[in-house]
């Protein structure tokens, strides 16, 4: 027991230490292990919600979220689980070298051939393969002996050489690989699996086909098996060009091509996915060993790498590597740049926090540009948005690691850590000059004009979510050249390092580093799915889902489209496509911003329990989160209205391994929730009408005056709303930009260029003209004491005029035209040419004199006073359609014009006598858009005027609306709407077609013209537009007219815009009024229970 | 016939000289209880993995070589001890010759030349080598007064023989479990403890000389590496993907099974496959994972006091050949325990080495399954001249 005792104490100390060591890896770091072992059978999921419906009054849909699907492709599904793709692995292991499938799959004989070859090995054939011997495969795929040099060796030490270049051939690995996809093509199940295995470990089982193998693992003759795999590799064949015939591909000339053709195109994207993922895993192998993403280098700096390495590890000839090597200066170029530039756009609009907040644009476009040349840029874009002060950004990505990676004959560390760019060199780091004279600096040494880091530093605004292409352009030439100077000194680092010309060889550590990472590589990039259809037709989805073995590989993916229902007019363009607006992916200045918390998701997610409040955090953070192809309401009211529509992502965080049955503890399960659809209060029909109005204009025929350019090329905005102010249509025209450059279009203002919503939104400043007399002459009733009877105004022409005017005016006036102080009346002769006691409330209102309201503002109305009967009729205020503004919602703009300096009582003095006469007459000072004049009109006919609203219903609930009184009395107002009714009585409306027979309704209104800009206008309606005499120089308008209906019970109200007309209202807004209230859609309408 | 056969096997065994009353009963209950714990955690890895579609751990095939090594188990328990002293040296060369026979005839897998293709399994002599070795060393070293140079050098030579065509596989791992097996047993036949720990400290000396100078090479010396660079989680966690794969699994699969582990087959190493070697070298990290903290300590310890009751056996014994055997029995055992759970925890560099009576592995059960056998068998013999121990001549 002497000897003994020791040995029993150090084996006492030796299990204490064990266990030492177990409760320290158990216990201690229990927490580590727990989410390491955890993330090995975590799987996440996002549950993509649909986004809610957008809907017209009626519940008819206008866009909605349609569920498609799109085709991917998984190689490593493919070659794993289809015939044909296990025949095209067998034959590149056997071979070594990459055997496209397009080799194969066009002969279908050889095809059946070479997989019953295949099946007919035998173990011990495989085996012996893997020691160097010849394996007996049809033609071209025969693999011979490795023949070995030995005079006069031995036979054994033939065969022990043979077997050392098997070794290094991979060939035993490669002839394992071989019984796999041998097992596979043969379709065993695992229980038929293993019954082989033990078949072939019984004695002389490893002589044995494959075939015979499996015919008594499945009890049946190898005949049969035999004949079984041909009919196999023959239905997967014909199911691969069934797919090919449903795939829709891309191009044109696909679609003439017969079945053939169309087999060896899906050959050729499945041989290039093929080759993708294999490109995928060298740039990956290549990153591990480096440290760096070969696509930083140019195609001579890749050259001088040693690679022979890269070739070996993924089974690759001399010019395969030669392939890739070529292709990744192209792929930084094709691809590459382009996601650098907007990556660094994007950074550059990123403000930062804390100190470094007051960063102005110049620096933050610099520090943009230093992170993307940084060493480790992800890392620093894990945990912050923004990019590093440039000031501090040391090291370059590449020239970091360079003397760590390489073997090195000479001293390199130098030449790496020598500054390479500009913003680099410590004078320019510690100088307190600004980064506009550094970035202007910078483009002149990489040849770029330095002006033009002016343009580069106007992408820094954060507050411009997206840029233009060519600014987008010059950031990428920058980049490129940048970059150029950079693999410049990589160059000469290069040369450095293995001399000049030499091959500069990886560290042997590193390489075997990459090469132990191979089989990992290999499997995550063949494992990726690639997208090869978009939207495949339901046959395709179909087949893939229904028969997945059949299809090996293929996966169809749901994912949501939006899709706008409701088309206008044209057939193509959406209906109210620019009110409704689009969806669109988050910037990638957000997606930028977004990730410091993407990874504390992660981090959160590594967690394998997570108390309530970190949990509530993670679904928070999932929230708020873009999640992949997820859309947000990116214009019009899909952004307005984004809140409602939008749903919440399900998320299911399972422990488990998904594809395997096993597992499936739920860590969240937490369901999607739908996006809640939106009920509008537009009305399809009507809105299709107001468009198509406004498309094509018919011109009346019987009106002289009318602008021949305006209907050629119509531009206005048509709204009809109920007098409770719901808007039934808002269309505005044109729907899709003009890009026309012929002739006509040099004469017009550009507008028809842009197509924008016009109903609620202006580009120009837009005054209503006599819109607003009514307005006036309501008030004045009411306030200023206007008899509507007695109190008159002279409108004659060749008169001494009335009223104060200017002195530049005087010239004008000499001619004695009609009209008050500065202020014309359309009427040439004037109105009152036949009644010397002058001009009346009622007569001036439908005869629209403007000698009776210039006056009557000069004389009766203050500025304040003006203010107040705007504001009652709501000319300074918001529409309302803009619902819960307060929540910072973007997409809708309600341009009501109520910041001029009038309203906000900004200048020196008060509007002034003349300024008045304007003002009257609705002329100046005020803007408005026209919904606001509808709005004005629905107040003028109930005596109430509204709120506006385009939303009927969202969340469920319907949109409360207001209204407010106009303090106007019944009867002053019911004056004004008489006098309106004679405009279509007696006025323009009767020869514009407004009579109650021809709308089946009674109808009243306003026009209202109000200059624009002075500008060539055609000199008649029937003047040949296309030639220069057609045109003289004249005034160009904006047309309107306001007007409700039925006239003594009001229900609608209607405004009319026509843009940039020559024309006044009354031969041309009450034209295209008429042509829109003579359509079906508004009889249906006129028909409709309320 | 048959009678010459009877002679022959009545030569070779008898049951005579197995004493119930000197029979350690505790040896054998522990060792079945650790069989059945390896028994139920292979069948708990076999219907884990069937559930999946990924049927890789073979229960069957373990339990039929488990059925083929009981009579292994009864032929070293019954073997003569005479004969076993006699033919020690034939065994010896035996087991060399095979060692030298898969040199040139063995299976190589995973560029490594360790097995000799038989019809049913797969032989590998380095296992039944190490039997061989602890049988040479106590038929060299029981009559050995280890006073000179050359009485070290005997038994130095017996071990480096064999570790040296173990090396040349190569299997390092293997060819190490026979140095604590040499050390161990020349200190129990009065080797200078003293002396063995110069001995061990001058090896840990030039083995930390050939790492600094890179005199590893290849695998072996990336395996160090990583050993050396993982020790701490992190590190581990961040070579999980490269040459830390199999120890960050071994490692990740420990921890996650905390105090009280996830109970039996509900493993994630079980779940997912990803363990290499999770039936075999790395089925402490798999038991560890389910059955926990508490039920891995006390399968260590049952392990530890299997072993320690071998040695008390060993020491009981007045057959000083019988001694070295059964200690070095111990030895084996406690050095397979030691190693094993050491590289799983990160303690000793990453390498193949079994857990006996828990892991699969045809022969690395044959050899455990003989060694038992024998020492049990050697244990229970009581050697009556006590005049006769030493330096009798047989």
């Amino acid at each position: 027991m002497r000897r003994f005792g020791p040995l029993l104490v150090v084996l006492a100390l030796a299990v204490l230490a064990l266990l030492a060591r177990l409760w320290d890896v158990q216990v201690v770091q229990h927490d580590v292990w727990v989410a390491e072992s955890v993330n090995l059978v975590r799987s996440q999921s996002i549950e993509p919600y649909v986004r809610g419906a957008i809907r017209d009054r009626h519940g008819r849909l206008i866009a909605h979220d349609e569920e498609l699907y799109t085709l991917d492709f998984v190689w490593r599904e493919f070659r794993r689980g289809h015939p044909l793709g296990q025949v095209a692995m067998m034959r590149s292991l056997a071979q070594r070298r990459p055997v496209g499938l397009d080799k194969t799959s066009g002969d279908l004989k050889l095809l059946k051939e070479l997989a019953v070859a295949f099946a007919s090995l035998s173990p011990r054939k495989l085996e012996d393969f893997g020691k160097g011997a010849a394996l007996e495969l049809p033609g071209d795929d025969y693999v011979p002996w490795i023949a070995v040099d030995g005079g006069g060796d031995s036979q054994r030490e033939l065969d022990r050489k043979r077997e050392a270049r098997a070794r290094r051939d991979d060939r035993p690995a490669r002839a394992g690989d071989i019984g796999f996809y041998v097992m596979r093509l043969l379709d065993l199940t695992p229980r038929e699996q293993r019954e082989v295995r033990d078949l072939i470990g019984k004695e002389g089982g490893e002589e044995r086909k494959f075939l015979d193998l499996a015919g008594e693992a499945t009890g049946r003759e190898t005949g049969e098996v035999e004949a079984n795999l041909r009919d196999r590799v023959g239905r997967a064949s014909e199911r691969l060009a069934q797919l090919a015939e449903l795939i829709e591909f891309d191009d044109a000339e696909a679609s003439g091509e017969g079945s053939s053709e169309k087999l060896a195109r899906l050959v050729a994207i499945i041989e290039e996915r093929r080759r993708e993922v294999e490109n995928d895993s060298a740039d990956q192998l290549f990153r591990v060993a480096t440290g760096f993403s070969p696509l930083r280098l140019s195609e001579d700096n890749l050259d001088r790498f040693d690679l022979d390495w890269l070739a070996a590890a993924l089974d690759w000839d001399d010019t395969r590597l030669e392939k890739w090597q070529g292709s990744r200066a192209a792929i930084f170029q094709e691809e590459a740049l382009a996601w650098m530039a907007n990556h660094t756009i994007a950074r550059s609009k990123i403000v930062p926090g804390g100190a470094e907040r007051d960063r102005g644009p110049a620096d933050r476009l610099i520090s943009a540009i230093a992170h993307t040349f940084r060493a480790e840029p992800d890392a620093w874009a894990r945990k912050n948005a923004a990019p590093e002060n440039w000031r501090e950004v040391a090291e370059l990505e590449v020239l970091a690691t360079l003397h760590d990676r390489l073997v090195v004959e000479g001293n390199i560390e130098d030449a790496c850590r020598a500054p390479v760019f500009r913003f680099q060199s410590p004078e320019v780091r510690s100088s307190p000059e600004g980064g506009e004279k550094l970035l202007e600096k910078m483009l002149e040494e990489v040849r770029l004009d330095g002006a033009e880091s002016v343009e580069l530093i106007e992408l820094a605004n954060p507050r411009r979510r997206s840029w233009d292409p060519v600014r987008q352009k010059l950031m990428s030439e920058a980049l490129s050249r940048m970059n150029e100077t950079l693999q410049g000194r990589i160059d000469e680092v290069l040369s450095l390092a293995a001399g000049d010309g030499a091959q500069v060889r990886i560290r042997e550590e590193h390489v075997e580093k990459a090469k132990e990472t191979r089989r990992y590589v290999v499997r995550d990039r063949g494992a990726r799915s690639r997208t090869i259809g978009k939207e495949p037709s339901i046959d395709v989805v179909f087949l893939v889902t229904r028969y997945p073995k059949a299809f090996a590989g293929f996966r169809a993916t749901p994912r949501t489209k939006r899709v706008l229902d409701a088309m206008g007019p044209d057939g193509v363009t959406p209906l109210a496509s620019r009110l409704i607006g689009k969806v669109r992916s988050p910037y990638l200045v957000d997606v930028l911003a977004d990730r410091p918390r993407l990874e504390e998701l992660a981090s959160l997610r590594k967690r394998i329990d997570l108390p309530e409040t970190d949990r509530e955090l993670f679904l928070e953070r999932i929230d708020d989160s873009f999640q992949p192809g997820e859309s947000v309401g990116g214009s019009g009211l899909e952004a307005w209205l984004d809140e409602e529509l939008k749903g919440r992502s399900g998320v299911l965080v399972k422990l488990g391994l998904q594809d395997q049955g096993a597992g499936d503890r739920r860590w969240i399960d937490r369901g999607a929730v739908d996006g809640q659809d939106v009920i509008l209060t537009l009305d399809l029909d009507l809105q299709r009408a107001a468009e198509q109005v406004l498309r094509a204009p018919q011109d009346p025929g019987n009106d002289p005056k009318i602008d021949p350019l305006w209907y050629e090329r119509p531009i206005g905005a048509i709204v009809l709303a109920t007098v409770e102010g719901e808007i039934l249509a808002a269309a505005s025209w044109p729907a899709e930009p003009d890009k026309r450059k012929d002739f006509l279009a040099m004469k017009l203002d550009g507008e028809r260029r842009d197509a924008r919503e016009r109903t609620l939104g202006r580009s120009t400043g837009i005054t209503p003209g006599s819109v607003v007399k009514p307005l006036l002459a309501a008030y004045a009733q009411e306030y200023l004491g206007l008899d509507p009877i007695s109190a008159t105004y002279h409108c004659v022409s060749g008169l001494p005029r009335q009223g104060t005017f200017s002195p530049w005016k005087q010239k004008d006036l000499e001619r004695r035209p009609s009209g008050w102080g500065n202020v014309n009346c359309h009427s040439s002769r004037g109105h009152t040419l036949d009644n010397p006691k002058g001009i009346a409330m009622e007569d001036a209102l439908w005869k629209s004199c403007n000698t009776y309201f210039a006056g009557l503002a000069e004389q009766r109305f203050t500025g304040e006073q003006m203010r107040e009967v705007y504001h009652m009729f709501g000319f300074d205020r918001p529409t309302g359609v803009r619902w819960r503004s307060e929540d910072g919602r973007v997409g809708i703009v309600d341009d009501f014009g109520g910041g001029t300096k009038f309203f906000r009582r900004e200048g020196s003095e008060e509007p002034g006598p003349i300024a008045r006469q304007y003002l009257g007459n609705g002329l100046v000072n005020i803007n408005c858009n026209p919904v606001q004049v509808a709005r004005a009109y629905a107040g003028l006919a109930t005596g109430s005027l509204p709120s506006m609203t385009l939303v009927r219903e969202a969340s469920g609930e319907e949109i409360p609306r207001e209204a407010e009184p106009i303090a106007i009395s019944e009867g002053n107002l019911d004056r004004v709407r008489k006098a309106l009714r004679l405009v279509v009585t007696r006025g323009s409306g009767v020869a514009a077609g407004l009579s109650d027979d021809e709308l089946g309704f009674e109808f009243a209104c306003k026009t209202g013209s109000a200059d624009y800009e002075k500008r060539k206008i055609p000199r008649s309606r029937t003047s040949d537009l296309d030639q220069e005499d057609g045109w003289k120089e004249g005034m160009r308008k904006h047309a309107w007219i306001g007007g409700w209906f039925p006239f003594e019970e009001p229900r609608y109200v209607i405004s009319v815009l026509c843009h940039d007309t020559s024309a006044t209202a009354s031969h041309s807004a009450i034209h295209v009024a008429a042509q829109f209230l003579k359509t079906a859609e508004v009889k249906a309408l006129m028909t409709e229970q309320r | 016939m048959i009678q010459v056969a009877r002679e022959l096997l009545g030569s070779v065994f008898s049951r005579s000289h197995v004493r119930v009353q000197a029979f350690p009963f505790g040896v054998l209950l522990l060792a079945m209880v650790l069989l059945t714990a390896g028994l139920v955690f292979i069948a708990a890895m076999d219907a884990s993995m069937s559930s999946t579609g990924v049927r890789q751990i073979d229960f069957d095939s373990h339990r039929e070589k488990v059925m083929v090594a009981i009579p292994i188990f009864f032929a070293g328990l019954f073997v003569r001890p005479a004969w076993l002293r006699r033919f020690t040296p034939l065994i010896y060369l035996g087991c060399l010759a095979l060692l030298v026979l898969v040199l040139l005839i063995g299976d190589v897998r995973n560029n490594a030349q360790r097995w000799i293709q038989l019809p049913r399994f797969d032989l590998q002599p380095s296992e039944l080598a190490k039997i061989g070795v602890i049988l040479m060393l106590a038929r060299v070293l029981h009559e050995n007064p280890l006073r000179r140079f050359g009485d070290w050098a005997r038994p130095f030579a017996v071990a480096a023989i064999p570790m040296t065509f173990i090396v040349l596989q190569p299997d390092l791992g293997t060819a190490l479990t026979i140095v604590p097996l040499t050390l161990g047993l020349v200190y129990l036949a009065g080797g200078s403890g003293r002396a063995i720990l110069g001995l061990v400290a001058g090896a840990a000396l030039l083995s930390y000389t050939a790492y600094d100078q890179e005199w590893f090479k290849g695998y072996q010396a990336e395996r160090i590496d990583t050993w050396v660079e993982s020790f701490e989680p992190g590190d581990l966690i961040a070579a999980r993907n490269g040459p830390g794969f199999h120890a960050f699994h071994a490692r990740a699969f420990t921890g996650n099974g905390g105090l009280y582990g996830r109970g039996l087959g509900q493993g994630i190493a079980n779940e997912t496959g990803l363990l290499p070697e999770r039936d075999c070298d790395s089925i402490i990290a798999v038991i560890a994972e389910e059955a926990g903290f508490i039920g891995t300590a006390s399968l260590i310890v049952l392990y530890g006091l299997m072993v320690a009751l071998l040695m008390i056996a060993a020491a009981r014994l007045r057959d000083r050949y019988g001694r070295l055997v059964v200690g070095g029995v111990a030895i084996y055992f406690g050095a397979h325990l030691v190693i094993n759970v050491s590289v799983n925890l990160g303690l000793l560099p990453m390498t193949g080495l079994t857990l006996p009576l828990l892991s699969t592995g045809g022969s690395s059960q044959l050899a455990t399954f003989l060694a038992l056998g024998l020492a049990l068998g050697l244990a229970s013999h009581h050697e009556r001249s006590l005049g006769s121990d030493a330096f009798r001549e047989f």
